[in-house]
């Protein structure tokens, strides 16, 4: 079984590596776009799947991250490399982390929910509103992928994907190790009981801090690369719509899953490509796919493929 | 003086349309724990509703009677056919509610197309009230009337009667409210069917002051989210002060201060989270 | 594992390869006359702008229908897509239309911040891009690309013709200005402060209220206590704005105190059944109005009301002038729409006669306009823009003759 499974996952990387000399720019780009998507939904997975924490405002640190790097590279420092780009990035991201998760981390259940989508909606509301810096609902046009060293830059498509396709990788091996660690593993006690968990003598709440924060550091390095990837960041990067669609992805594909989420990031970002082009009632076609996922696959596809019953829990 | 008297009944009118619009998503939070992200969708039903069966009977009466049923109808359906399937799962609420605004808003563009579109105000109300300098919209009156008369029928409906306490006592503990032999599956059908009554009724009653267009859903959800923090999730009185506060807030701080105006929703609101997370008269 | 299977998938099949590369050489090889120049329309089907972005829509329908999808000898290809007028969205679907639909031209655009969006792209690879609302200035002067053409107007230009028109034949000698606060607000007020102040008008207050205002009384009493220091109330506002402009400031009294004098966004057409009695007697100005005079509207509005039952605005007007324009144009060069260079010339050199009259380019590739001034009245019961004046030839770095 490992044999078949380290065989598989093999050939896919192979396969990834040799795609942009296989498919149409057009093709790779989604690609791209289904990978910073995987990335975005792995971390709500995070927090949703693994620690039992919901939050219905993720998109605040996707946005955040994007805003940050796009600020930056347009008004103070232009030119920046990408190092300084992501470390400054993730340090606006993380910060607000720190302190979303403060006052989040107070509540449960569906006040999680509720907090969560109210403090994105404040920095959604300050990028909507604040038109001298963030150009309100116009956005922030014209940012630059950084060079890199060697004389390579991210302006380059072929070598921007291969970019996208290592942070992929590497998030993807690292959130391997860590559901397995004895981290993760306390992760799935705090969702199961939080009670059982203090009663160990479990820092639950530094446990969730934690997480909290590195799902957002996560969701930034997203929003980072989905910034470069359009040369383009605007309040939509920090909406509900976007917050809802990730989490979506994660229940499509099955929340407290690792491929989950790569698969439900799969589905949403194909089916919204295809289905504005085939018709102009796709909204209505979006809104019942929501529905139809909650109501006839309520594990998501991983679940619904395991053959596992649509129980209500 | 004059300003400040004109700008008090601005905000309070303003005020007093958003409570009516606010209270329902509140209550419904409160007691099913729902977060009911179609709460717009029916005011913008409600406010379609109203502009159709007005245009075709020409009475007023007749369109609020509507546009609260239509709104009811639609909220039925969404809670006895799907939301009630997925009790304490407030995810699976979350994203069928999601899903609604998107079904809702994309039926209503097919069906009222995509204008926006404003109610008449009925002749008796068209007017304005001057006191020398003071100017007030008769139909500004009128809504701070209507919210107010709706307050405190709200307020007796949840102090005085039996399906009152049971609402309350579901808000504030649902397992004792069940192990007590309450029906809890019919009293949140009920919660939510008036709930989105209400914001139906907000659709007629805004349809002429803020107007029915698409986007409009979002645009009220936000405004009532806002409303519902500050004042604290799933309290009736909390939505009437948020509603007050948020209101006047608004109208003065755009009146005073207009290169702040950004500020003057979420400021109040980020504050109010960094402090008491559970809004003014949260538990 | 489930997902390395079906990323397989994805992979083309070597006969799909094949297939591929040969209709790749099909296309570079035989420089076909046969095959149909396509055209990406790129518009918001939902959303605020849903209805506009359908009106436009339809105009260049129209137009492509009338001439029987074709045009210099070549078919034409239409591809639509949703641009959600989200400037993100615009972009992925500007790439999608192009990468993946093959279409050479791209119009439409209602949302500036979309045009933006995708400007670097469209001036990048090299495709025409014929705007047929979006105003942002920039995009044809500051920011303008030999691939950029705009026929609609941009944001200033017909404002400039109102500015002047105000401090003169208009006899508003003192105004007060109110704009939603975004760019496009601030950009028309520039416009019309420019010629207004230029001619002897002089500005009493600037308001902006945030755009989508749910209640615009506080900045209305404003404008009340400083009514008796002003002559008119300049205004624009679009949509739902416009509605609750129009008629809070009836309720205010704001008409008795003021002439209003508005952009012709304000008084839309298809916003007056929504404004009724108060939206009588304003002064609007515009670069059209449905109750045009002219053979070209008439006829215009007659195959319009007919195709799709309803009046079209200034929005489908754009939509059917931005069909025609490229359609001209392909005409002009006989066909050999291939030749990039020649076909650009040629839509620099496009002119003819518009519903809105007559129609050409300015040296930055944007419509030069005339520009009507506009009375709501009463007709039957039906309320309409009466036109009442005309400046023509205004383009968009327009000053009155000296």
């Amino acid at each position: 079984m490992t044999w078949i499974r380290a065989g598989a996952v093999f050939l896919l990387l192979v396969s990834l590596a040799v795609v942009p000399w296989l498919l149409s720019p057009y093709d790779v780009g989604i690609l791209v776009q289904v990978m910073i998507y995987a990335i975005f939904a792995m971390s709500l997975d995070l927090l949703l799947g693994y620690t039992g924490l919901p939050s219905l405002g993720h998109a605040a640190y996707f946005g955040l991250a994007g805003y940050a790097v796009a600020l930056i590279s347009t008004k103070l420092w232009t030119g920046a490399a990408l190092a300084p780009l992501v470390v400054a990035g993730l340090a606006v991201t993380g910060a607000a982390g720190i302190f979303f998760a403060l006052l989040a981390l107070r509540t449960h259940g569906v006040y999680f929910l509720m907090i969560t989508l109210a403090l994105a909606q404040v920095l959604w509301g300050i990028a909507f509103k604040w038109r001298s810096l963030t150009g309100g609902d116009d956005g922030l046009p014209g940012i630059r992928r950084p060079e890199l060293a060697f004389g390579l830059s991210l302006a380059d498509p072929t070598i921007f994907y291969f970019a996208v396709l290592l942070a992929f990788v590497l998030i993807t091996a690292f959130l391997h190790v860590l559901v397995r660690s004895p981290f993760g593993l306390a992760l799935k006690g705090i969702r199961d009981s939080e009670s059982r968990m203090l009663a160990l003598g479990y820092n639950v709440w530094l446990h969730k801090l934690i997480i909290f924060v590195l799902a957002a550091l996560m969701a930034g390095i997203a929003g980072m690369l989905f910034t470069f990837y359009n040369h383009f960041v605007s309040p939509s990067d920090l909406s509900l719509v976007l917050s809802a669609k990730v989490l979506l992805m994660v229940t499509l594909g099955g929340a407290g899953t690792l491929y989950g989420p790569i698969l439900g990031a799969f589905a949403i970002v194909m089916l919204e490509n295809m289905l504005s082009a085939w018709t102009e009632r796709w909204l209505l076609l979006l809104g019942l796919l929501y529905v139809a996922s909650v109501t006839w696959a309520p594990n998501g596809i991983v679940g619904f493929l395991a053959g596992r019953p649509g129980a209500q829990d | 003086m004059t300003f400040w008297i004109i700008q008090l009944f601005n905000g309070l009118s303003f005020a007093m349309l958003l409570f009516l619009l606010a209270a329902g998503l509140s209550v419904v939070f409160g007691v099913m724990k729902v977060i009911n992200l179609a709460h717009g969708s029916f005011y913008l039903i409600g406010g379609y509703v109203a502009l159709s069966v007005l245009s075709a009977t020409g009475s007023f009466l007749l369109a609020a009677a509507a546009a609260v049923l239509a709104g009811a109808s639609v909220a039925a359906v969404l809670q006895t056919a799907f939301l009630r399937r997925f009790y304490d799962n407030e995810l699976a609420q979350v994203l069928l509610t999601f899903g609604f605004l998107f079904i809702i808003a994309d039926l209503c563009l097919v069906v009222w197309g995509g204008n926006p579109q404003a109610l008449p105000k009925p002749a008796l109300l068209a007017g304005s009230v001057v006191f020398g300098e003071i100017v007030i919209p008769v139909y500004r009156l009128f809504v701070t009337a209507v919210g107010l008369l709706f307050a405190g029928a709200l307020w007796l409906l949840f102090e005085k009667t039996r399906w009152g306490a049971m609402a309350r006592a579901a808000v504030d503990d649902p397992e004792m409210c069940r192990g007590l032999g309450v029906n809890v599956p019919v009293l949140c059908t009920s919660v939510f069917v008036a709930g989105a009554a209400l914001a139906a009724f907000g659709g007629f009653m805004g349809g002429s002051f803020v107007g029915v267009y698409p986007g409009a859903d979002f645009e009220i959800l936000l405004y009532s989210f806002v409303v519902v923090i500050i004042g604290g999730l799933g309290s009736l009185p909390g939505a009437f002060v948020g509603s007050l506060i948020v209101g006047l807030l608004d109208n003065f701080g755009k009146a005073l201060f207009p290169e702040l105006s950004l500020f003057t929703i979420f400021a109040p609101m980020a504050l109010l989270l960094a402090v008491k997370p559970t809004g003014l008269f949260g538990k | 594992m489930a997902y390395a299977e079906f990323l397989f998938a994805r992979a083309p099949r070597p006969a799909v390869l094949l297939a591929l590369s040969l209709s790749a050489l099909a296309r570079a090889g035989f420089a076909a006359t046969d095959a149909p120049i396509r055209i990406g329309f790129l518009t918001p089907y939902v959303g605020v702008y849903a209805k506009i972005g359908k009106d436009m829509d339809n105009g260049f329908k129209l137009y492509l229908e009338e001439t029987g999808y074709q045009a210099g000898g070549r078919k034409i290809a239409l591809q639509t897509e949703d641009s959600e007028a989200k400037p993100d969205v615009g972009l992925t679907k500007a790439r999608k239309l192009v990468e993946k639909d093959q279409v050479q031209i791209l119009a439409g655009i209602i949302h500036s911040g979309v045009a933006y969006s995708i400007r670097n792209y469209v001036d990048a690879n090299r495709i025409p891009l014929i705007i047929t609302n979006a105003g942002a200035e920039r995009l044809t002067s500051a920011d303008r690309s030999p691939y950029i053409f705009r026929v609609s107007f941009a944001n200033g230009q017909t404002d400039r013709a109102g500015g002047w028109y105000a401090a003169t034949k208009g006899k508003m000698r003192r105004m007060i200005l109110m704009a939603p606060d975004y760019s496009a607000g601030h950009e028309k007020v520039a416009g019309f402060k420019k010629t207004f102040t230029a001619a002897g008008g002089k500005i009493v207050a600037e308001i902006y209220p945030p755009l989508g205002s749910q209640d615009l009384a506080p900045f209305l009493a404003q404008v009340i206590s400083k009514a008796g220091e002003a002559d008119g109330l300049w205004a624009f506002f679009a949509g739902s704005d416009a509605i609750r402009f129009i008629n809070q400031s009836a309720e205010y009294g704001v008409k008795q105190k003021l002439k209003l004098f508005v952009l012709g966004d304000t008084v839309d057409d298809a916003l007056l059944p929504s404004m009724g009695d108060a939206a009588l007697g304003v002064i609007s100005y515009l670069h059209y109005a449905l109750t045009l005079e002219t053979a070209e509207n008439k006829k215009f509005v007659a195959a319009y009301r007919k195709r799709y039952s309803e009046d079209p605005s200034m929005f489908s007007e754009q939509g059917y002038v931005g069909a025609r324009v490229i359609s001209e144009a392909v005409k002009a060069v006989k066909g050999n729409f291939e030749n990039k260079e020649q076909f650009l010339a040629a839509l620099r050199r496009v002119q003819f006669e518009a519903p809105r009259g007559p129609f050409r380019f300015d040296e930055f590739q944007n419509v030069i306009n005339p520009v009507y001034i506009r009375r709501t009245e009463k007709s039957g019961n039906r309320l309409q823009s009466v036109v009442i004046d005309k400046i023509p030839n205004v383009d968009q770095f327009w000053e009155p003759k000296k």
